[in-house]
């Protein structure tokens, strides 16, 4: 054995818990994300429950979470829950499967690294994260329970009047410690990917995945440190009586709660393109995987998400519309916020054009793959009525930008997660999952699910509040009720299907079929080594001659695809 | 292990966050990159500490413009050199500003491989750090005595007459200890920071590439601390 390969650990803590290797601090984030993903589902699906029943008991878990209320979810609690399955969902769920988990698994993989620049960092990073789970989860059993400030935090909701008790300084903390385990994530992926990719590979011959996990991790190490400042002022209002988010711009008590919204956005509009690049990468990596064809102008789906993730920093004033800002400044958001929709459509239209023509290989993967493509396109063009000022004026704070926000940073991410899950299944664990059960499992989801959400834009185009805890004592929604309830039917529908995942995830981890080197038949990298990987990854360093995408090659004889590590054959 | 591509490893070494590894001879690291020349020989440590300084500087950056917009939507934010003094803040300027001077002398030290140079001036910078966190505490415990504090102005009870903070903002008090004490808050990681340093370079028989490498790392971290106080004593003091 080579010097160079580090001595396998042997003792189960140094090997499954306080592990250094990538891919198994990978598959700990997985774990931790897919955790936060059944918490904030099942809050999800309490919160549709109450809008479509309200004073009706959740079923089966309802006595369980309110015993004081008799099963139903109480007025005081409905904020709460609204806020705490958010924060959950984008900063524990979200955030550990995409960047976490799979940030970690990829990266060393793609490029053809043993492991991550700092494996210590990246061992850091996880317990951290694991930390600011355990504040959020303590804040739930505070007096007052966790933050009901919204997860955007706007003051004077999160000011100690707002919020009097614990929950929401816990939050605070819980956001600073996840921040932290980002910023430590991103500095380590930006290093590797600039330091530690196979010789050959040039920037422009890696997987669109890493191209997607490098600007989620500049995006990262750019805005969450002003989240991180904001919050520190927050916290400081909270704990030690200053008041930089107290109402009064003019006098000498108080300062300004807009300028919370000011540092929010500033990290809050990145934070999505954050939330999404991971799963463009990984999408525009599949979606010619399984077409069989090289990626359509790769370079320009390259680019373009560069100018994404340079544009994702200088709109985030449209959010903030109706705070009042200067007419100049609105327009200036506005048209700047317009611009994105070129890079955005140049990536939509490559991907049409990477499948257009293609032999087609329905696998599960591909289809969720296709799934954000497709409810992405509804979002993106959702999102349009929200960047135009006189649109967004009307649709402000209603079920409009909660159908909006869901399709594009939930569905196509949670759409993203699955592909990935079901694509890098048989690497990270050995074992191929169910090709029935996933393809059922995407049926049963995108259909409810783009039902739900476009259901929303109806609701919220007709005027319904996005926190509304009942409808009934609103006159002018009493007519809106039925469509509300079936949201929630389908709402629940989407909840129900996810047992088929679980059910999916857990039997072929134990007993799915053993999973050959190379099941998807693709060039990059990580498929040419065992599955799942020795945990020095390459035995010997592969020298990159090829871009990720070499399908149908005239020269080959035998198969589509070529390593990228292969020679082309003469 | 052999690669098709040779790559030089000249000032190839690897960063403190490399613990568990050490170079090789092959001009690529244990874990078996190559050098990309894109990026000439800089080690991975030196790279993350950069992006590191970047992250670090847009917190600053966070505080200083919730700072700026308090400031600018307040008509009656007094003129802070007039209360605040520069004098002694100035000194402590002048101080940090020898201490970064120090750092490059100790590093050039380094680079000559004179040990004993090395030390005294990294123990210099490290003192300079520690009096501008006194002199900091001077004027900390001061100006709470006067009844400026973190939750705004409060006139002290022994203060008779004409208080000089009489209608001044209370933000302007909560901004100054919060933009002033973060990067106190840096001053004092910093000297921690040097001083672990100059006990890893007291323990060293000679100073090698490696250690040369994780003293620069401490440097840029250094220069940057005094760096963005030259910002904060401008927006908090001078204008």
């Amino acid at each position: 054995m080579d010097d160079h390969i580090h001595p396998e650990p042997t003792s189960f803590l140094s090997k499954y818990v306080f592990s250094y290797d990538h891919k198994i601090i990978g598959k700990q984030f997985l774990g931790l994300g897919l955790f936060g993903l059944l918490v904030g589902g099942i809050m999800a699906m309490v919160i549709r429950w109450t809008i479509a029943n309200p004073g009706v008991p959740f079923p089966v878990l309802g006595n369980l979470l309110f015993p004081d209320t008799n099963g139903v979810l109480p007025s005081d609690s409905y904020l709460m829950f609204v806020t705490m399955h958010g924060t959950i969902m984008i900063f524990f769920a979200i955030t550990p499967i995409l960047i976490g988990g799979f940030g970690n698994f990829t990266i060393p993989l793609l490029i053809g690294a043993r492991d991550m620049a700092f494996p210590t960092l990246n061992m850091l990073s996880f317990w951290i994260m694991v930390l600011a789970t355990a504040i959020m989860g303590v804040s739930f059993f505070v007096e007052g329970g966790a933050s009901a400030g919204g997860w955007t935090a706007y003051p004077p909701l999160s000011s100690t009047m707002g919020q009097p008790g614990w929950g929401h300084t816990l939050w605070l903390l819980g956001i600073y410690f996840a921040g932290s385990s980002s910023i430590m994530g991103a500095i380590n992926y930006i290093t590797t990917v600039i330091r530690m990719r196979a010789p050959g590979m040039g920037w422009f011959d890696m997987p669109l995945t890493i191209w997607g996990m490098w600007l989620t991790a500049v995006l990262n190490a750019l805005f969450i440190p002003v989240l991180t400042g904001g919050a520190i002022l927050m916290l400081f209002d909270r704990m030690f009586g200053s008041n930089f988010y107290t109402a009064a711009t003019t006098g000498l008590r108080g300062g300004d709660p807009i300028l919370w919204q000011h540092l929010f956005w500033i990290f809050g509009h990145p934070e999505v393109y954050i939330l999404i690049l991971p799963a463009w990468g990984i999408v525009s990596d599949l979606l010619s995987f399984f077409a069989r064809k090289p990626a359509f102008s790769y370079r320009m789906t390259a680019l373009a998400m560069i100018a994404i993730t340079v544009l994702s920093a200088v709109v985030y004033g449209h959010h903030m519309f109706t705070t009042g800002m200067t007419p100049m400044l609105s327009e200036s958001f506005e048209i700047l916020t317009m611009t994105i929709s070129i890079p955005a459509a140049i990536l939509f239209m490559n991907w049409l054009r990477t499948i257009w023509r293609g032999s087609i290989r329905m696998t599960s993967p591909m289809l969720f793959s296709l799934g954000v493509v497709f409810v992405f396109g509804l979002g993106g063009l959702t999102g349009l009525h929200l960047g135009s000022i006189a649109t967004d004026i009307y649709l402000h704070d209603t079920y409009f930008v909660v159908g909006h926000f869901h399709l594009t940073m939930a569905a196509a991410v949670l759409f993203g997660s699955f592909a990935a899950i079901y694509f890098w299944f048989p690497k990270m664990f050995g074992r191929m999952m169910n090709e029935t059960l996933g393809k059922l499992h995407f049926w049963a989801t995108l259909i409810p699910l783009t039902a739900l959400f476009c259901m929303m834009f109806v609701v919220g185009y007709s005027g319904m509040h996005r926190r509304i805890y009942n409808v009934l004592e609103y006159q002018y929604l009493l007519p809106l009720q039925p469509l509300n309830q079936w949201i929630t039917i389908a709402a629940l529908a989407m909840g129900a299907a996810q047992f088929l995942f679980v059910i999916n995830f857990l039997s072929s981890l134990f007993a799915g079929s053993k999973a050959t080197d190379n099941p998807w038949e693709v060039g990059t990298l990580e498929w040419s080594i065992p599955s799942p990987p020795p945990y020095y990854n390459y035995l010997q360093i592969p020298v990159v001659k090829n871009g990720p995408h070499e399908f149908s090659h005239p020269r080959l004889k035998t198969k589509d695809w070529l390593g990228q590590a292969e020679e082309v054959p003469a | 292990m052999s690669h098709a591509p040779a790559a030089s490893h000249a000032g190839h070494n690897h960063g403190s966050g490399h613990g568990h590894d050490h170079g090789s001879e092959h001009g690529h690291s244990s874990i078996g990159h190559v050098i990309d020349h894109d990026f000439g020989a800089a080690t991975n440590g030196k790279i993350a500490m950069w992006i590191f300084l970047v992250t670090d500087g847009l917190t600053f950056a966070g505080l200083l413009l919730g700072y700026g917009y308090l400031r600018m939507r307040n008509p009656q934010w007094p003129n802070p050199q007039e209360l605040l003094g520069i004098a002694l803040t100035g000194a402590a300027t002048f101080l940090l500003i020898c201490s970064s001077l120090s750092m490059v002398l100790s590093l050039a030290a380094a680079a000559e491989k004179k040990k004993s140079s090395m030390l005294m001036w990294l123990f210099l910078t490290a003192l300079g750090g520690a009096g501008f966190l006194g002199i900091q505490y001077y004027e900390y415990s001061h100006l709470v005595h006067e009844g400026m504090t973190i939750s705004g102005l409060a006139k002290p009870e022994h203060l008779e007459g004409a208080w000089r903070f009489a209608g001044v903002p209370e933000n302007f008090a909560s901004t100054f200890y919060i933009v002033t004490g973060f990067h106190g808050l840096h001053v004092t990681t910093g000297v921690i920071y040097l001083l672990v340093l100059l006990i890893k370079g007291m323990r060293q028989r000679e100073i090698t590439p490696e250690f040369y490498n994780v003293l620069e790392i401490g440097g840029l971290f250094w220069h940057f601390v005094d760096l963005v106080w030259i910002l904060v004593f401008t927006f908090i003091y001078l204008v």
